[in-house]
């Protein structure tokens, strides 16, 4: 710290270094002091390049429509509570309006188009969106509260490159099946959540249109602006009208398009819940289904763990995008030798996190994404604490308006604990401790999920053998969230089945024809 | 005087009762005719815990042991050709079936250690990671069969089963009942580890709750075709997550793929 | 894992294998470079950096008036007359600080001494055969105990990385050791020369072999070789300190070295000292660049900083 008067003076405090609260709230006034251990200055990211209608349509056939509804719902910024803009609520005959515009475009364009044509209009796709991606990251960050660092790095950058991926397989299809013949399979629906909007609508758009497959795309109801700008960039792409159709809406529009008979397939991203009653609706019809639902994924560290990185792979597992992440490390299996320096790391590492708002390129932790969700987060850490455990939480100031909830953790943890089975969403790690690599497989595949688990030893031939004893459909050793258009992604057991991503993401959009 | 006999079911390896100790006669013709035992839910239960650890022992093996034996048994087969025959109503199909259901041992015994090659993927992500995707079994499936699934089906879906690596309990319908013990025995003698394969005689509208209720069993391969039954079990699959998948009446890898979950690997490159 | 073992006159100490993994390290140090330092902020950390800049000459050409020249740059970093355009500006500031340290070849540390007398810029001295530290021992002791005497503050030695990478753990602690007694109240500083280890591993077994023999600080490099300071090698070495002071309670300064030319980069090095080690070691006695050209790059941003426009290179000193 540097004063006025040219003299050094050495911060003191008097709690731990490594430990401490780096974060001071503010300086002495009249005297400017200049002390880089103060919280960084605000570096908000502009939204000037965003223009947000105060009204949005239906995307129709091509163009915006007005619902037969004629009714409209909020969409609000969690960081605030204030609303952005209000959208149109689809009933069932805007429902029905954008399947039929679905079928008339698979019949008589999209399904007599040059393969390679396909292909050309999916590059399009992706690169507007790579020259738009700044609108499009603070568009996802003002209506899904999620950090701008992260929509920025992550969200954006991965949609456009899903895009990218997999309009180089629209002519190439016939390689991914040897002897064998594929077909489209004709109008698909497809229901994406909340947490990484566009990035959800490029998983599912991406390899169904270069499968030459329609499609109806209903966005989550907290956040729909990003795939509502996205129908702006189909438009500038020119992709023929009907090919893609956004239908907005609360769960109820969801469940008409799900009821559609006229659906040749149904992808649906979200709970484990919703995704039974899906397959459920469909069993009668057998309409092809692919789900991608929840997980609570085991985070193994073993002792001869690269630790310093441990901690890091563990923070970005639970914390990353506030722990609305369906594959989040959210169940942390620490070998019990190292638990207790693990968690002292990990609680100096959480000092580090800052939490506020989402516009600051700073901010480690944004929003929680909805009233909704806070109070379900809030409600299952209330019953985290009343069970046995112990319960840490960063102790940071929170922003006085908007839904916030500061990262934390239980230690002490069962698999009989609430916290260890209920997948939380939310900033909430539960931990556990086990002592050989049987006890930790075991732990880990105690659940009904098996989305991904994490593994970090720098023993290889454990890693493989941990691995291959997982239940889950994703592993990542000595990394964690990692993401990737050439990346198969789906889950074991009740998170779901078929894969998005990568060679085997095509097959929930084709027909083998033998 | 005929000695009349009762065909057991087969689970774990061994040949019991059905414990409800119902049976009923095949063709309803007298007293000297065998009878099949009607499995119960409980039978499906046990065979199901058989069939866990069935999974475990056939887990452990190689491809290369697992081919082993999926070709064993179409030797076994060819073996009891005769008393196939004997049981099978209509001798000329007989023969027929039973080429066919060999020719299926064969042809999955050897997709066994291939399968994996064909269908798994070094993903080219970006950035330094190697990122693998491959196949691994689901774990215990079950296999229903319909009134018109013929014999060689029903040995092509198993051999499918197995060659993918899962483990099978099998219910048997009226017209392949009277089959479940030379086919027990072919499985018995072929190296096959206990409860790879289970064999029950039933009634699917009996079990279709407890099959497609059962949480531990990962899928269902139904051969029926769209019938009140199996729409029913897609309902009652659908609250565990588990799919009913049909059996395609051809060689083709799909048969092991559709039962096959995908596992993918990241690791870091670096040092 | 065969366990590193060095004898000290206490008895065996442990050295313990903490292996590291690249890819992770790597994409943490990023985490950093994204943070976006504004305004006070930057300010701030621009200020921090003059004060904690080793201010170095290391060349075979170095003579009594490229001495004078650094000395006097790190007495008035500035022109009077930018310190007052400075403070028209933003009254309320401090005035542009000094330069931690002065580091020279042993030769110019009397020299040094004399120039910097009372101003509270220390003089840091390399010595023990520098860079390559391929000179029998007693030359190294030789090389030390002169820099000493002619006044040096501070030590810079380097370690024999061909010991190190033969396995010879024990004689490279026990050269530090030596040295650091021959320093006194001279603080050490054992430059690893992180580039030529080979590996994270060994960056990190060296920082703690160090820091067991009696570094005051650690530091990465000489500057004498192409992989001068990274990113990585230092937050490597910063969570060894981390570590360390867990485990003794004692805090070793760090010493990223050569690489470091413009202000963003000191300034992602702050970000990454301020999210590792914490605000305690935000301050010269605990960490230092060691730089020739950085210094000017960061008065050049206090100028666009304050005064709103880049200032002309010619406007600060290039001695």
């Amino acid at each position: 710290m540097l004063t006025k008067n040219g003299e050094e003076q050495r911060s003191v405090q008097t709690t731990e270094a490594l430990a401490s609260d780096q974060r001071k709230q503010s300086s002495n006034k009249g005297q400017c002091s200049l002390d880089f251990a103060q919280d960084y200055a605000p570096a908000l990211e502009s939204t000037q390049m965003v223009s947000i209608n105060s009204r949005y349509d239906l995307f129709i056939n091509g163009k915006q429509q007005a619902p037969h509804s004629k009714s409209y719902f909020q969409s609000i910024n969690p960081a605030t509570g204030e609303s952005l803009a209000e959208v149109a609520i689809a009933d069932e005959q805007d429902v029905q309006l954008a399947v039929q515009s679905a079928r008339n475009a698979y019949d008589k364009v999209w399904s007599k188009l040059s393969p390679a044509k396909r292909g050309r209009y999916i590059y399009r796709i992706a690169r507007i969106l790579q020259e738009r991606a700044k609108e499009f990251a603070v568009l996802e960050t003002l209506d899904g509260g999620k950090p701008i660092k992260e929509a920025r790095d992550v969200d954006i950058p991965l949609a456009a490159a899903h895009f990218f991926y997999y309009a180089g397989w629209a002519d190439k299809l016939e390689y991914a099946y040897p002897g064998k013949s594929v077909r489209s399979l004709g109008v698909c629906g497809q229901i994406i959540p909340w947490n990484f909007p566009l990035l959800m609508a490029a998983w599912k758009l991406a390899p169904a249109l270069a499968c030459g497959n329609t499609c109806v795309l209903k966005p989550a109801e907290t956040t729909p602006l990003t795939a509502l700008l996205l129908s702006e960039v189909l438009q500038e792409a020119e992709l023929p009208p009907g090919v893609v159709n956004i239908i907005t809406g609360t769960g109820e529009t969801g469940s008409h398009l799900v009821e559609h008979k006229g659906l040749d397939k149904i992808a649906f991203t979200g709970s484990t819940e919703v995704g039974k009653a899906i397959a459920r609706g469909l069993a009668p019809r057998g309409t092809k289904l692919s789900l991608e639902l929840g997980g609570k994924s085991a985070h193994i560290v073993f002792k001869d763990a690269a630790i310093d990185q441990a901690v890091e792979g563990v923070i970005n597992g639970i914390y990353f995008n506030q722990g609305h992440v369906c594959c989040a490390g959210s169940r942390l299996l620490l070998e019990e030798s190292i638990a207790e320096p693990f968690i002292e790391k990990l609680k100096a590492r959480m000092q580090n996190l800052r939490v506020g708002n989402p516009l600051d390129k700073n901010t480690d932790i944004g929003a929680i994404n909805s009233k909704a969700q806070w109070e379900r987060i809030q409600s299952l850490i209330k019953i985290g604490k009343q069970e046995p455990g112990n319960f840490f939480q960063l102790d940071t100031k929170l922003p006085e308006k908007g839904y916030f909830i500061a990262p934390c953790f239980f230690t002490d943890q069962s698999s009989s604990n609430s916290l260890s089975q209920v997948e939380v969403f939310g900033p909430v790690l539960s931990i556990m401790t086990f002592r050989t690599p049987a006890e930790a497989v075991v732990k880990a595949n105690n659940t009904q999920y098996g989305l991904a688990a994490g593994i970090w030893s720098e023993k290889g031939s454990k890693i493989k053998d941990v691995a291959s004893r997982l239940n889950a459909g994703v592993i990542w050793a000595n990394t964690y969230n990692k993401f990737d258009p050439g990346a198969p992604f789906g889950g074991f057991k009740e998170s779901g089945y078929g894969r998005e991503g990568g060679l085997q993401g095509l097959h929930p959009y084709l027909e083998v024809v033998h | 005087m005929k000695v009349s006999k009762t065909i057991k079911l087969y689970i774990g390896g061994a040949f019991v009762r059905s414990e409800s100790g119902r049976t009923v006669a095949l063709d309803g013709s007298g007293s000297a005719s065998p009878r099949v035992c009607l499995a119960s839910r409980k039978d499906f239960r046990n065979s199901v815990d058989a069939a866990k650890k069935g999974f475990a022992a056939w887990q452990k093996m190689t491809p290369f042991n697992r081919s082993q034996i999926l070709y064993r048994m179409a030797e076994m087969l060819e073996g009891k050709r005769h008393e196939f025959q004997a049981i099978m109503p209509d001798a000329e199909k007989a023969g027929s079936q039973l080429d066919e259901a060999i020719d299926l041992f064969v042809y999955y015994a050897g997709f066994c250690d291939k399968f994996q090659q064909l269908s798994s993927s070094i993903n080219p992500v970006n950035g330094p990671y190697q990122h693998t995707s491959t196949p691994e079994a689901l774990g215990v499936c079950s296999l229903v069969t319909a009134a018109d699934t013929s014999f060689a089906d029903l040995c092509g879906c198993i051999a499918a089963l197995m060659a993918g690596g899962n483990s099978v309990v099998c219910l048997l319908g009226p017209s392949l009942s009277p089959l479940l013990g030379v086919l027990a025995e072919v499985l018995q003698t072929s190296g096959l580890p206990g409860g790879c394969v289970n064999l029950l005689s039933g009634k699917i509208d009996e079990l279709h709750e407890v099959i497609a209720g059962h949480h531990e069993v990962r899928a269902v391969a139904c051969l029926e075709k769209d019938q009140a039954s199996t729409v029913k079990m897609r309902e009652l699959a659908a609250g565990n997550l588990k799919q009913v998948l049909p059996y395609l009446p051809a060689r083709s890898i799909e048969n092991i793929l559709n039962y096959v979950d995908y596992k993918s690997v990241w690791h870091p490159q670096g040092c | 894992m065969h366990q590193v073992k060095v004898r000290s006159q206490q008895g065996f100490i442990p050295i313990p294998h903490v292996p590291i993994d690249a890819v992770s390290l790597s994409a943490r140090t990023k985490t950093f470079k994204t943070r976006s330092i504004k305004k006070d902020s930057k300010l701030a950390g621009l200020y921090l950096a003059i004060q904690m800049t080793d201010l170095t000459t290391l060349e075979g050409s170095d003579s009594l008036q490229k001495i004078r020249g650094l000395c006097t740059k790190a007495l008035s970093p500035v022109s009077h007359a930018f310190q007052l355009s400075l403070q028209q500006k933003r009254p309320e500031l401090p005035p542009v600080p000094r330069v931690a340290a002065v580091c020279v070849y042993p030769n110019f540390v009397a020299d040094a001494k004399c120039m910097l007398a009372g101003s509270g810029v220390k003089v840091a001295s390399v010595a023990s055969g520098f860079p390559a530290g391929q000179v029998p021992f007693a030359i190294k002791e030789a090389d030390v105990k002169a820099a000493v005497l002619a006044g040096a503050d501070e030590v810079d030695m380097v370690i024999d990385r061909g010991a190190f990478l033969s396995g010879k753990y024990q004689q490279v602690f026990d050269e530090i050791r030596g040295l650091k007694e021959i320093c006194g109240d001279a603080h050490l500083k054992v430059i690893l020369e992180t580039g030529e280890l080979g590996t994270y591993d060994n960056i990190r077994l060296a920082s703690w072999l160090a820091m067991e023999a009696g570094a005051d600080f650690i530091k990465t490099s000489t500057g004498k070789i192409s992989q001068a300071a990274t990113m990585e090698s230092t937050l490597v070495m910063l969570e060894a300190i981390a570590d360390f002071y867990r485990a003794y309670g004692k805090k070793v300064g760090m010493k990223p070295a050569g690489g470091i030319r413009t202000a963003k980069q000191a300034i992602q090095y702050l970000v990454m000292l301020r999210e590792s080690l914490g605000s305690e070691w935000l301050n010269p006695d605990l960490f230092r660049f060691g730089a020739s050209s950085l210094l000017n790059d960061l008065l050049r941003q206090i100028a666009s900083q304050v005064l709103g426009h880049y200032a002309d290179q010619d406007q600060f000193s290039m001695d």
